[in-house]
């Protein structure tokens, strides 16, 4: 280094980086509210360059499409026969667990309400971290705890809010805790990120029935996130402890859908007899 | 003060380099899929920083590759200060060496280079492991340094191209 000034600039600069290090980890009222409106300001910038970056890996991914219509085409129609069965009996299960409520005067809970629609314009780009940065905040409704749903399932929760934008945990940080329960057993635990892709169940009820398949949804325990949201599958056994994939579409978490805890006692009554569209599902037509 | 087209062309001339790193920095966390949400590919910012710390230490200075590590910070939602630290210690061990630099050949550069990922992306590593108090695989780290150091010469080839047309093209239509 040639001179002083480089010599106490660099020295300097050291001392605040690990400062900010020290300062960012005591969540300090003052640092996260400079970072949220700094994130602010640069949203835009974020999302501007998102999207020739999305723009390219959509035509990537069209010319990929292009050679395996035919495989996709044959892969579809058997899904297409298998969730036709599904839907068939689910529909039947859903009259069938009206006629019981209404036998048993049980009421059900709303469906969890969307409060808004966000783009993912940043990725974590850490194995450290995994989160995305969203292009909504306070003005659009977002707020801290809120559940994320991607395609297919729960992406993760968001943790921090900007006025115009919102960071989101996703399941596999390794801060992320989701309280959920397996199914069928409907065994509680605690999903537990790692960074790994597949987090870990803990914290289950002594001898725990779950197996290899097994699906995990949210269970509402804790009141931050809605219950009955799906998770993912339970793919292995380790001596850790269960592993559970998330169902998540990590390939189309472009947008997510924010959800927000239904208020309580906000209970549907009445006559549940007639069967409804599931939701996401078209109406029956084979 | 009246606008003068000679100013904003010096400016741009100064500012340019801080540019490219902070819109290298855009590309990087541009969403990417990846299973399990950790996202990775070539550390860009990395390669335009070190660039123009050899060919224009005067304007990728102390301060801006602090700067530009703390948007990259930021932006990617990482413990603010950890990318800006690595920065810093990446361009004191560079500048420790300046001499070295005069002359030499790409191979030369591009084994420094090697040389510089290795030692950033182990700060890193190190500096996220003590704050996050997590021990992750470090393999990300590494593939993402492998890619880095891959990617290296074709973006030199761009940064090149834009040091001689603008800034020294510049620098000689002035003189």
């Amino acid at each position: 280094m040639n001179t002083w000034l480089e010599r106490i600039s660099f020295v300097g600069l050291v001392v605040a980086a690990l400062l900010l290090l020290a300062v960012g980890q005591r969540g300090l009222h003052l640092v996260d509210r400079t970072t949220q409106q700094a994130r602010d300001v640069l949203t835009p910038v974020a999302s501007l360059v998102a999207e020739p970056t999305r723009v390219v890996r959509n035509a990537v991914g069209w010319l990929g499409d292009q050679f395996a219509l035919a495989e996709e085409n044959r892969r579809l129609r058997t899904e297409l026969e298998r969730l036709l069965d599904w839907q068939a009996e689910a529909t039947r299960l859903q009259v069938e667990n009206a006629a019981l409520r209404d036998v048993l005067h049980a009421q059900r809970q709303r469906p969890a309400p969307i409060a808004s629609t966000a783009r993912v314009v940043a990725d974590s780009r850490s194995p450290f971290v995994h989160t995305r940065l969203l292009d909504a905040g306070r003005r659009d409704g977002v707020q801290a705890g809120m559940a994320a749903l991607g395609l297919g399932g729960v992406a993760g929760r968001i943790v921090d809010v900007g006025e115009h934008s919102s960071r989101l945990l996703l399941l596999t940080d390794f801060n992320s805790r989701v309280p959920v329960l397996v199914l069928p057993s409907r065994d509680p635990a605690i999903l537990i990120g790692d960074n790994g892709p597949n987090p870990r169940l803990d914290f289950l009820p002594l001898n725990p029935r779950v197996q290899v398949g097994d699906r995990v949804v949210t269970s509402g325990i804790g009141g931050v996130l809605p219950v009955g949201l799906p998770i993912g599958e339970v793919v292995a056994i380790t001596e850790e402890g269960f592993r559970v994939r998330p169902a998540l579409d990590w390939r189309e978490l472009e947008y997510v859908r924010l959800v927000r805890m239904p208020p309580p006692g906000d209970l549907i009554a009445g006559d549940l007899r007639q069967p409804r569209p599931l939701p996401g599902m078209p109406a029956l037509g084979r | 003060m009246p606008f003068s087209p000679l100013r904003f062309e010096q400016g741009l001339r100064y500012t340019l380099p801080l540019l490219v790193a902070m819109l290298a920095v855009f590309v990087d966390v541009a969403p990417r899929p990846a299973a399990g949400g950790g996202g990775l590919g070539p550390f860009l910012t990395l390669i335009v920083v070190y660039f123009w710390c050899i060919y224009r230490p005067d304007i990728m200075s102390f301060a801006a590759v602090f700067g530009i590590g703390a948007l990259f910070d930021l932006m990617s939602g990482q413990p603010l200060g950890l990318t800006s630290l690595a920065f810093v210690l990446g361009r004191a061990a560079l500048m420790a060496r300046q001499r070295f630099f005069h002359a030499k050949s790409f191979m030369v550069i591009w084994a420094l280079f090697v040389l510089l990922t290795v030692g950033v992306e182990s700060v890193r590593w190190a500096l996220g492991v003590v704050v996050t108090g997590a021990v992750v695989d470090p393999s990300p780290l590494v593939f993402q340094a492998l890619l880095t150091i891959a990617i290296y010469p074709a973006v030199t080839w761009v940064l090149v191209r834009l040091h001689g047309q603008v800034l020294v093209g510049g620098a000689h239509a002035k003189s």
